[in-house]
């Protein structure tokens, strides 16, 4: 009762913690292993409004995360101008500008950090979405009627020619290629003679393609991120929901995919800006491209899909806060460790924590120094101790005495290292000092009870163990997974709880018991 | 080869210090019951309150200024042992022989000031032997006057008799020598001879010191083998009535033998060592295992330990 139990529990535990371990490593991205990157990019749009006068009324599309990019920090600009937000209908965010009495010269400008994601964000299209995406006459709108004819017609002979979306859009873009164009499509695309379709007009005319055969589609305009640009050109393709998932069309005959570099702006406008009340000078974008830490990026996903996990992130605290914790996670690993060196192999060692308490300690110290400093000072410290156990003192002024003698010598040590330059004194001041001096009254009981043997093999076991848990708890790989999975303490209970069951020989009780086994079962 | 493999420990039944915490004390003994023999004081009161023989209790010394009392308490006895109350594994027991000029004679011969005598038991109720420090209490009992039977096999020191019961039933015994490398001590870990016991009948069997097996006392000279302990059916009985009164499933009795008084319990522990098993040559698993398959079914002291004889003997019987 009692095992399944335990069996339940840790395999709850490991379950649980493995899931949001998984998830959190191949869903959202974490990082494995330290120092691992994602790409960031900074993206600007600045516009100029030249010859203002009067009432301007401006609007610009601002863009959202999707596909595999997040927005994390946005900033907008507008001297002085009314500004306010919203949406349309075919889901572009809108930030709109407005100016009572404005003249001459007028700016605005966005800019945001991007990163990019493994996973896709994107959300299936709601029934209104689906419904404008369908939409045929707001795509004719601004044609003349003989060229919105031509359109309709051309399209029809598309679809009578294709067999489904996909190869619908197909034979579009390989037949809108130059050269192989026919008049009648030079025509209902108002061509001039000898100039090209530009990728707009390829997705426009492919949108309404696909419209016209029942197929949500919209033109999409938005930016090559790929490498930095100070004046980028806008690019334009055409998403399509299959019913299942969303697909992307390239406008290039080469490669129908859309680049992963290509990251959405703006749905079914012809541009990201209007102007009323002024002339619109110039309208440039700009983007450029960084490496961040990839647990940043991680953090942002979570966030932007407005994952509950995005609570549990240490990364949100004060940096502070992060320092503690970034020590207090490794002391389970310590204690993991600690659980091992003396359930499995049995090392003996003075008290339970005391040495992964002196492994933390060793964190400030440094290795060497730290075990010189720890064998010196109990050395010292329990010839004192045993000293003063022959002048007869009360226990509490004695342990005070001991505390003393023991803070004396670490400042002599201090002094030492300075008189000699091997450097300062380091973070000595940090060591326990109160564990140092339970270490030596411990030390100096088991010297008058066991004897100096066991007394040194206690403090030579409490040393081991001890290194062994710093050296552990120094793996930048450890202290990193602890950090961004923290979990996986939950793995750490379950494997703790288990061991806490554990009924197998230690190692050193296979050297102990060596004559029974040579006797074999009675 | 130094080590020897787990399976082969498992064949010969070793129980190993996790399985007998997590498989027998933590199982078997209650915690809030640990009081009762981690404080030897209240061990006492139970084990007198159960009519089993405990060593006479001179005084208690609780406090710095009662030290100051001692004589007074002591009357014009000069022969006692002083015991922490919850100290373990027999740390911090003192054993005075007589009264010397301005102090006391240890036994051993060793004397001790007035001055450094008050500074023990001041230590003692500071808590420098009790686990974890806690403030502890001094007791002053009867010295035993150990039985002649062992003089041949004893180097200074009272040698006792270690039973370890499980869920009522006594399942292994052990004989605790002292010696000149334990400081008169019985206890093994200092360097004192176990020797294993045969449960049928008391008599001795092979023994150990320091995780070794040795034949003779290394300071006597004399055989440890084949002695017949005395009173071993009263010794088998009071640490069979002493686990009952106790409430402990899985727990070491540790009794001496008095020249006159016979066996008297000196302390309980509720989690014996495991080198019984090397004094005895045998895991302590299958015994374990036997008594588990009959747990609950014997009522009477006496049916038990019947049971105990017919199961647990190792040596030829006579009949």
């Amino acid at each position: 009762m009692r095992n399944i139990q335990i069996i339940l529990l840790t395999a709850v535990l490991v379950v649980f913690g493995l899931s949001i371990f998984l998830y959190k490593a191949a869903y959202l991205g974490y990082p494995l292993w330290p120092d691992e990157r994602a790409k960031t990019f900074e993206i600007e749009a600045r516009v100029t409004i030249d010859d203002v006068n009067g009432p301007l009324k401006a609007t610009m599309v601002v863009p959202q995360s999707n596909g595999h990019f997040g927005i994390v920090d946005e900033l907008f600009y507008s001297s002085g101008m009314g500004q306010t937000s919203s949406t349309d209908s075919r889901g572009n965010r809108i930030y709109t500008l407005a100016a009572r009495e404005a003249e001459g010269r007028r700016s605005f400008y966005y800019r945001a950090k991007l990163y990019q994601f493994t996973a896709d964000i994107s959300q299936d299209p709601s029934q209104e979405q689906l419904a404008v995406m369908l939409d045929v006459p707001s795509l004719l709108e601004g044609y003349p009627q003989p060229q919105a004819e031509a359109l309709e017609a051309l399209v029809a002979k598309y679809i009578a020619n294709s067999t489904d979306a996909d190869n619908l859009v197909r034979l579009a873009i390989s037949s809108l290629e130059d050269g192989r164009m026919t008049d009648e499509e030079r025509i209902a695309l108002d061509l001039s003679p000898g100039s090209s379709p530009s990728d707009l007009d390829k997705a426009r005319f492919i949108a309404l393609a696909l419209r016209t055969d029942g197929v949500p589609a919209y033109v999409v305009g938005g930016l090559n991120l790929s490498g930095s640009h100070r004046l980028a050109k806008p690019v334009h393709w055409v998403n399509v929901w299959n019913g299942e998932r969303w697909v992307n069309y390239n406008m290039n005959s080469g490669d129908p995919r859309v680049p992963d570099t290509y990251f959405e702006w703006w749905r079914d406008r012809p541009s990201m800006v209007t102007v009323d009340g002024g002339r619109l000078r110039r309208l440039s974008l700009a983007h450029s491209e960084e490496i961040s830490p990839r647990e940043e990026a991680s953090a942002a996903l979570a966030k932007i899909i407005q994952d509950p996990l995005a609570q549990m992130t240490l990364f949100g605290l004060p940096i502070e806060v992060q320092q503690v914790y970034k020590v207090l996670l490794l002391v389970p690993i310590g204690a993991l460790t600690l659980i091992i060196l003396r359930q499995i192999i049995g090392i003996k060692t003075f008290g339970v924590f005391m040495p992964v308490l002196i492994a933390l300690s060793f964190r400030q110290t440094q290795l060497v120094n730290g075990i010189i400093l720890f064998t010196t000072i109990t050395m010292v410290g329990l010839a004192f101790r045993l000293y003063f156990e022959r002048l007869k003192l009360l226990s509490v002024p004695r342990l005070s005495a001991v505390l003393i003698v023991i803070i004396i010598l670490m400042v002599m040590y201090s002094f030492f290292l300075e008189q000699f330059a091997l450097g300062s004194g380091l973070s000595i001041a940090l060591f326990p000092v109160v564990i140092l001096t339970m270490t030596v009254e411990r030390m100096s009981v088991i010297w008058e009870e066991y004897g100096p043997k066991e007394c040194f093999q206690q403090g030579a076991g409490t040393l081991l163990v001890a290194v062994i848990c710093y050296i552990v708890m120094q793996l930048d790989e450890v202290q990193f997974l602890v950090f961004v999975y923290p979990e996986l303490l939950l793995v750490l209970l379950a494997v703790a709880i288990w061991f806490g069951r554990y009924t197998g020989y230690r190692l050193t009780e296979l050297v102990r018991f060596k004559s029974l086994a040579e006797k074999g079962a009675p | 080869m130094f080590f020897t493999t787990p399976s082969k420990l498992r064949a010969a039944g070793v129980v190993g210090i996790n399985a007998r915490n997590a498989a027998y004390v933590i199982p078997q003994n209650k915690r809030s019951l640990y009081p009762l023999v981690d404080d030897k004081s209240k061990t006492k009161v139970i084990a007198v309150e159960a009519g089993l023989a405990v060593p006479e209790l001179y005084g208690i010394i609780e406090q710095h200024s009662q030290i100051r009392r001692l004589r007074k308490t002591l009357g014009d006895r000069t022969s006692f042992v002083v015991k922490p109350a919850q100290g373990s594994q027999g740390n911090g027991i003192m054993v005075i022989e007589d009264r010397v000029e301005g102090g006391w004679r240890k036994v051993g011969g060793s004397s001790i000031s007035d001055s450094d005598f008050n500074f023990y038991l001041s230590n003692i109720i500071s808590g420098m032997y009790s686990l974890a420090g806690r403030p502890d209490k001094a007791l002053i009992e009867y010295r035993v006057e150990f039985d002649p039977v062992f003089d041949q096999i004893t180097y200074k020191g009272v040698p006792d008799i270690r039973v370890v019961v499980y869920r009522g039933i006594p399942v292994m015994a052990m004989l605790r020598l002292p010696t000149r490398a334990s400081d008169g001590k019985a206890n093994l870990h200092k360097a004192g001879i176990g020797a294993g016991v045969d449960m049928a009948t008391g008599i001795t069997l092979g023994g150990v010191q320091n995780d070794m097996p040795v034949d003779v006392h290394p300071d006597t000279g004399s055989s440890i083998q084949g002695l017949q302990i005395p009173g071993w059916d009263t010794i088998l009985d009071i640490s069979t009535r002493s686990a009952d009164a106790a409430g402990l499933g899985y727990m070491g009795v540790d009794i001496v033998l008095d020249k006159n008084l016979g066996p008297l319990i000196l302390e309980l522990n509720a989690r014996p060592g495991l080198a019984i098993q090397i004094a005895n040559s045998e895991g302590l698993r299958h015994r374990l295992d036997k008594v588990d398959a009959v747990a609950g079914t014997m009522e009477s002291v006496e049916e038990r330990l019947d049971f105990v004889r017919r199961t647990f003997g190792v040596l030829p019987t006579a009949e």
